[in-house]
């Protein structure tokens, strides 16, 4: 079984906690699991000696540039929003920053997983996207994470959570299934179409979730919700059985901390 | 012999050397650290920023740089600068030359026929001959400075066919003149296979490709289509260099 990770970062989270994510993997992982990392402008040279197993690409996607061409420069498409009410008998507008709306801040995602598919090795059988701010604990190898790997009818594992979106720090895609890169490029035509705009919430979990959703109701097609007892809590991603290698860093406070606290073991969604 | 991968500033060189040392589990150094060792196999991408001369005083090296067909797709602009929109091309990877294996030349059809690039019969109304001038950089690099003006007179001496000479930075572009192309002539441009495989037959006045196509044979129209199986299968994408396939071809070229 043959698998790859990739993420994505630029210079700035590099700093704050992707170097650190680099340097974990590169202890932990067994030689054989790659990690492709998608850069976002310049990166630092010392990144390309971090792991004999990392491999640093710069974001090279043409659909991402025409993305940023069409919708890159609208403020709302960048989170702001824009509130009309009425306030003891004031008409008032209130300007304001939703990341659910950051369509742009959240787009590096898809587009780094997009960009990716050109560049891994063609006999994987796994790909999984992971955020970069993860703490890898101790060794893993292929054998240890295939338990999260989709089965081979269905296209993609995910973390799905009790009436919210899916955390989509990790999503494992099966690339023998046919179907794979067809779910991997509707996603992508969300985006460069503008279709994305016409959704509920505009950051890539969300879209993720809704493209999903369509593969399965209308299309019959499989995915595997990796979340177990997860489900209900709130920090799912370290109550699946993954936080035995990994630990992700959800959040600005947890990345202050360096770790996840204990509370996340426990808290559910509500 | 210790192969080395070495690697300059640029991003393009960067990826990949960064591909070909980590597939293939090479040292990775960066050139500022390269010194002449008949003990160690040089390799690096292109001619710039210090790996050409690396090259000029390697005994042996691994040479890459973008593929014969279907290389990433770029954009050469008239302030001289290239873009790069993508990587995912083909790269020609070259033992000792910079152009063309001279000790391995396979003819299998197998990964031309795979790029799916149709092979059109010998274009019977060409025009002129195109001779495509060689970058700045390589003219610089192979130390031929008069090579216009050579060319010239050697095409003159084996054909008094109307000569047009096109270089990256023409207003008009190649592929719209290589369809009313007697001939085309080059140095050792990759364009050359295009023209082959467009039904124009391509000659070279590098050494290491005249013996595929020699400007004394012009009038002859002679399409070589082995030269395109030949390179078909010394180029290679980036996802590649991981593959069987490509240590198999490191092993050919004796890398």
């Amino acid at each position: 079984m043959k698998l790859a990770f990739v993420s994505t970062m630029n210079r700035k989270l590099y700093d704050y906690y992707g170097k650190t994510f680099l340097e974990e993997f590169a202890k932990f992982s067994s030689k054989e699991i790659k990690l492709f990392i998608i850069f976002e402008g310049e990166y630092p040279e010392e990144a390309l000696h971090l792991g004999d197993n990392i491999f640093i690409i710069p974001l090279l996607s043409p659909e991402h540039q025409l993305f940023m061409k069409k919708f890159g420069h609208l403020e709302e498409a960048k989170g702001l929003r824009i509130q009309v009410f009425e306030e003891k008998g004031q008409r008032k507008i209130k300007f304001d920053q939703d990341l659910r709306f950051d369509a742009v801040r959240f787009s590096f995602k898809p587009f780094a997983i997009h960009q990716s598919l050109n560049y891994i090795p063609e006999d994987l059988d796994y790909l999984i996207w992971t955020d970069a701010d993860l703490r890898c604990k101790k060794n893993f190898s292929p054998k240890d994470l295939i338990k999260f790997m989709p089965e081979e009818n269905q296209i993609m594992s995910y973390l799905g959570r009790k009436d919210a979106y899916s955390e989509c720090g990790f999503l494992g895609f099966n690339l023998k299934n046919i179907n794979t890169k067809k779910f991997i490029n509707r996603v992508i035509d969300v985006y460069h179409t503008g279709e994305i705009f016409s959704y509920a919430q505009w950051h890539d979990s969300f879209i993720w979730d809704v493209i999903r959703l369509v593969f399965e109701n209308k299309l019959n097609l499989h995915f595997k919700d990796i979340s177990g007892n997860g489900f209900e809590k709130a920090h799912v991603y370290i109550n699946t059985g993954l936080n035995e290698y990994f630990d992700h860093l959800k959040g600005p406070q947890r990345k202050e901390a360096g770790t996840s606290f204990e509370e996340d073991y426990s808290k559910l969604v509500y | 012999m210790q192969t080395v991968a070495y690697y300059t500033d640029h991003y393009v060189n960067q990826l990949v050397t960064q591909f070909f040392s980590k597939s293939q589990n090479l040292d990775y150094k960066k050139i500022s650290e390269y010194k002449k060792n008949d003990n160690i196999k040089f390799c690096s991408y292109g001619i710039l920023r210090g790996t050409g001369d690396a090259i000029n005083s390697s005994v042996e090296y691994i040479y890459i740089d973008h593929g014969f067909f279907k290389s990433s797709n770029r954009n050469f602009n008239k302030d001289k600068r290239t873009s790069i929109n993508e990587l995912t091309g083909y790269f020609r990877v070259i033992k000792n030359d910079l152009y063309f294996n001279k000790n391995y030349t396979s003819s299998d059809k197998t990964r031309f026929n795979n790029l799916r690039i149709p092979l059109k019969d010998l274009n019977q109304n060409g025009e002129f001959i195109l001779m495509s001038e060689p970058s700045e950089h390589v003219l610089n690099y192979l130390k031929i400075p008069t090579w216009k003006e050579e060319t010239l007179s050697l095409i003159q001496k084996y054909s008094d066919k109307k000569i047009v000479i096109h270089n990256k930075f023409s207003e008009l572009s190649l592929d719209d003149l290589i369809q009313k192309a007697f001939a085309f002539v080059s140095c050792q441009s990759t364009a050359a296979f295009k023209s082959i495989a467009e039904g124009v037959p391509a000659y070279f006045t590098h050494e290491s490709l005249s013996k595929f196509g020699s400007v004394k044979n012009i009038e002859d129209r002679y399409l070589n289509h082995d030269l395109l199986f030949a390179a078909a299968n010394s180029q290679w994408q980036l996802k590649e260099f991981f593959s069987d396939e490509f240590k198999s071809y490191l092993d050919n070229i004796n890398c």
